[in-house]
């Protein structure tokens, strides 16, 4: 049976004084599959190894299935972690690295054997089973290192970027495997990537963390449509959300390189932020190739299924399109772009925090208004 | 848990025959310690002959009882009957050596009577007499033999295992994927046949999803 995980204002504080992770909160739901996503040193892998045991926990709680795991032995929390450098027995085949948990618990041969050809039946081993890791490519020893989770029918599974030694190709097929293999065990899965590629599409939920904290924590749709914050909005996304500062003024946006006039729905939305400083956020893919913002093109890169143009607004603020047509614009064509109204977001400014010898210790990053 | 033998039987296919190897490698160290003492003992004297042929033999019986163990680990039958021929080979050096050296001590008990309490050799920092070390180059050497049978005994009861499970197999006379579900202890929250069922219906998905 899955388990569930509860994990209570989790603080991570070093030995030295540097805290890695500051009031971490997830409930997260028997079998659910929830992805950690971040750019790097933001702690997420950190969080993850606390979870599994692998790092003290400083302040706060962890609970595995209603069991108070804050201090135990990361041996008997009953969980299995896969890691990027999957960690094989080099000199062991695969079938002794996939049965070398269960040998240890000593368990019957017998049933060792059964699970294991079970886990290599599900990973597509069978034919692998004598070999040695470094005869296997990159993708097959990640599915070893899988298989040694499942064998062992952990209560929860943890991945630490199990796919970030992997080449392009091979890591959207092993995207898709691990993805059948959550539906198959329906196991409750934590997962760290700094590849927001592989949290959109596996998630049931992501965390989105940046400097130590929780910045939003939804289903994958609700991160890219409605981003809490303006880390969030531009790091989900690919390419990023383009941002423009600006001040609320009667009825438009104003900002030093364009105005843009409000609807009534945004005028609404913005009431309270009259003569206030906010940011316009708007996705590539809602910018139109008709309106009052004049782009100079930089660049016109066709995908096949869309074009991506890159081009600078009033002469300096870089703004990526992405036009469902194909187009064929040259650098220093000019053209009048426009952002879809209903899916522009504002935020507020994000808040910068210094310490007393003036040195910036923290970026608040502006909230989304709502 | 029943036993099932295909089973058992089937993860040969995955594991090495360590057992018979340990023997093997058992069979060696008891040589090596059989030639220290033997060396021990003619170490004072001239060398002759008889020293140069052991040396020659010992190395012969490390070389090859350590090939066997390699062997015997991956299921080579072949190997089965070195290890019976190297086991005779020791059974054969009990009567070269160390029988004469009991024998030449009960000739000079025989002859000076108190004599054999003479130590012939100091061994891991005890003195033996000639009778004690002789009876420990026996023991060696038996011991040695024992192993080396052991491991031919069991190296044997299991590559002939093995090679009748992979013919079964392969004659179609067991359906090794099949006695494996049939009986699936496989608790890693997907009993039985629904390892497929949820295969199928994950792999329709994804289709459908594309």
């Amino acid at each position: 049976m899955p388990a569930s995980v509860s994990i209570q204002h989790l603080d991570k504080i070093y030995d030295g004084g540097v805290q890695a992770v500051w009031d971490f909160n997830l409930e997260v739901a028997p079998g659910e599959f929830i992805v950690l996503v971040g750019p790097s040193g933001c702690g997420k892998s950190t969080t993850l190894r606390m979870v599994a045991g692998l790092e003290e926990i400083t302040k706060g709680k962890l609970l595995i299935d209603g069991n108070d795991c804050t201090v135990k032995p990361a041996k008997n929390r009953d969980i299995a972690m896969v890691f990027q450098n999957y960690a094989l027995y080099g000199h062991m085949t695969v079938y002794e690295n996939m049965a070398f948990s269960l040998t240890l618990r000593k368990e019957n041969k017998e049933i060792i054997h059964r699970k294991v050809m079970a886990a290599a039946e599900i990973l597509d081993l069978k034919s692998q089973l004598n070999k040695k890791p470094k005869q296997l490519s990159g993708g097959q020893r990640q599915r070893v290192a899988m298989g040694r989770a499942i064998v062992r029918n952990p209560k929860v599974f943890l991945f630490d970027e199990p796919l970030s030694n992997l080449d392009a190709k091979l890591r959207g097929s092993m995207r898709r495997e691990i993805m059948l293999l959550h539906k198959k065990l329906n196991a409750t899965m934590m997962y760290v990537t700094h590849d927001q590629t592989e949290a959109l599409t596996l998630a049931d939920r992501i965390v989105c963390m940046s400097m130590g904290r929780v910045q939003q924590i939804g289903k994958p749709i609700e991160l890219y449509e409605s981003p809490a914050n303006t880390f969030v909005a531009t790091f989900i996304g690919l390419p990023p959300m383009n941002m423009f500062e600006g001040r609320v003024e009667g009825g438009s946006f104003k900002c030093s390189l364009f105005d843009y006039p409000l609807n009534d729905k945004q005028r609404e939305k913005l009431k309270d932020y009259d003569g206030k400083e906010v940011i316009l956020g708007v996705r590539p893919e809602n910018v139109t190739r008709s309106g009052p913002v004049k782009l100079l093109i930089t660049n016109n890169e066709n995908l096949g299924m869309n074009t991506l143009v890159h081009g600078k607004v009033g002469g300096k603020k870089i703004v990526i399109c992405k036009f469902a047509e194909w187009c064929n614009y040259k650098p220093g064509d000019e053209i009048g772009i426009g952002f879809n109204p209903d899916m522009t977001h504002f935020f507020e400014l994000p808040v910068q925090e210094f310490d007393a010898n003036g040195k910036l210790v923290n970026e608040i990053p502006g909230k989304a208004i709502r | 848990m029943e036993k099932n033998m295909a089973v058992s039987n089937d993860i040969l296919r995955y594991k090495k025959n360590k057992l018979a190897s340990l023997f093997a490698i058992g069979g060696l160290v008891f040589n090596c310690l059989y030639f220290m003492l033997f060396y021990s003992i003619n170490n004072s004297s001239l060398y002759k002959l008889l020293i140069g042929f052991s040396v020659v033999l010992t190395l012969a019986v490390l070389l090859v009882a350590f090939y066997s163990s390699e062997s015997v680990k991956n299921y080579k039958k072949i190997f089965v009957a070195v290890l019976a021929v190297l086991a005779a080979v020791q059974i054969a050096r009990i009567f070269i050596y160390p029988l004469q050296v009991i024998k030449i001590t009960e000739e000079l008990r025989a002859a000076q009577p108190g004599g054999e309490a003479k130590y012939v050799t100091f061994y891991f920092g005890a003195g033996l007499t000639p009778s004690a070390a002789g009876s420990l180059l026996i023991v060696y050497l038996a011991l040695s033999a024992a192993c080396f049978v052991c491991s031919s005994v069991i190296g044997y009861v299991y590559a002939t295992r093995l090679e009748k499970h992979v013919k079964a197999i392969q004659s179609g006379e067991i359906d090794i994927d099949a006695v494996l579900k049939e009986t699936d202890a496989f608790a890693i929250g997907v009993s039985d046949g629904l390892v497929d069922d949820a295969l199928k219906s994950a792999v329709t998905e994804e289709e459908e999803v594309r």
